[in-house]
């Protein structure tokens, strides 16, 4: 087996791990498909459609279902590590939050330039 | 992997998780194991669909984490599709655990009954069975040896240890100093 794909969460400049505030949001059941799906997909080397999207601006999605909700995650990779940025939620046309791709790209760019910094995705 | 199994144990310890994990090895690890297998037989969604007797988007859907909960008949015809086994069994939580971190989507294959005749993997269970030796397999790979040589590591561990010392109790003689009364076993 190759080595795990790192996966980082995006903390804020006041210390609060954002992916970890999102993750604690889902229901129980929610949070073991999340669990299963990033455990397969820390796994495989190439991250390709359907569970990864790539959006423009450097920043992609990993996707995944919980029944008829789709939960993504916006993030972006640099030398080998993903950093997850924002999670969000898909229904019916219905993005929550609304804001999730502006979001993200001010992320990326604090990450960058040292405003905001990362720990690894241990949730 | 050490921190992620204690994470994974402590959740464990949560019935509701349990439940949530144990739905969680059907929708979404069934979908990267034929994902795994469609890569390794060279197919297409359209030809497991035809093998299968189902529709393109019905395993479409399959292959999408979390989507659906596939039924035993759907299975079933998924492995008929592969010329594979399909195992439904009730197990411990610490087998299923070791199953799922075990898997890699990479390399998971399972091979054809065909393939495991031509290889004479029958032959072999028919020897060992006869020997009174039961492999153990865990997805395909005979893990007996890597079994026994962790129980004998424990054993040799074990017996290293110092002796057990039970019914230890101190004791504060008139003398001043403390000292141990207790039996060594």
């Amino acid at each position: 087996m190759a080595e795990p794909r790192q996966i980082r969460c995006y903390v804020s400049p006041v210390g609060r791990n954002k992916i970890a505030d999102w993750y604690g949001g889902l229901p129980v059941r929610e949070q073991a498909l999340t669990d299963e799906f990033i455990k397969n997909q820390r796994k495989i080397q190439s991250w390709e459609m359907p569970d990864y999207r790539r959006l423009g601006d450097g920043i992609g999605e990993l996707r995944w279902f919980a029944g008829k909700k789709q939960h993504r995650l916006l993030g972006f990779s640099q030398k080998r590590v993903w950093y997850a940025l924002i999670g969000y939620m898909h229904k019916q046309q219905v993005y929550k939050p609304t804001d999730c791709l502006d979001t993200a790209k001010k992320r990326k760019a604090m990450i960058l330039n040292g405003e905001a910094s990362s720990e690894e995705y241990d949730l | 992997m050490k921190s992620t199994i204690s994470k994974l144990l402590s959740k464990l310890r949560n019935p509701e998780y349990r439940k949530a994990y144990v739905a969680s090895q059907i929708s979404v690890g069934i979908p990267f194991q034929i994902r795994s297998l469609l890569k390794s037989h060279g197919l297409t969604q359209e030809q497991l669909a035809k093998q299968a007797n189902m529709l393109q988007p019905r395993i479409s859907k399959l292959l999408n984490p979390g989507a659906m909960e596939p039924n035993i008949r759907t299975l079933r015809r998924i492995a008929e599709a592969f010329d594979c086994g399909l195992m439904v069994r009730f197990v411990p939580f610490s087998e299923l655990v070791l199953r799922s971190e075990r898997f890699d989507p990479e390399s998971f294959t399972v091979q054809t009954f065909e393939q495991e005749d031509s290889k004479g993997r029958f032959k072999q269970i028919e020897s060992h069975l006869a020997n009174g030796a039961i492999p153990i397999l865990i997805d395909g790979t005979n893990i007996t040896t890597e079994v026994n040589q962790q129980a004998t590591a424990e054993t040799d561990r074990l017996e290293s240890l110092p002796p057990l010392r039970e019914n230890i109790s101190l004791t504060q003689p008139r003398g001043g100093n403390l000292t141990h009364v207790g039996t060594a076993q």
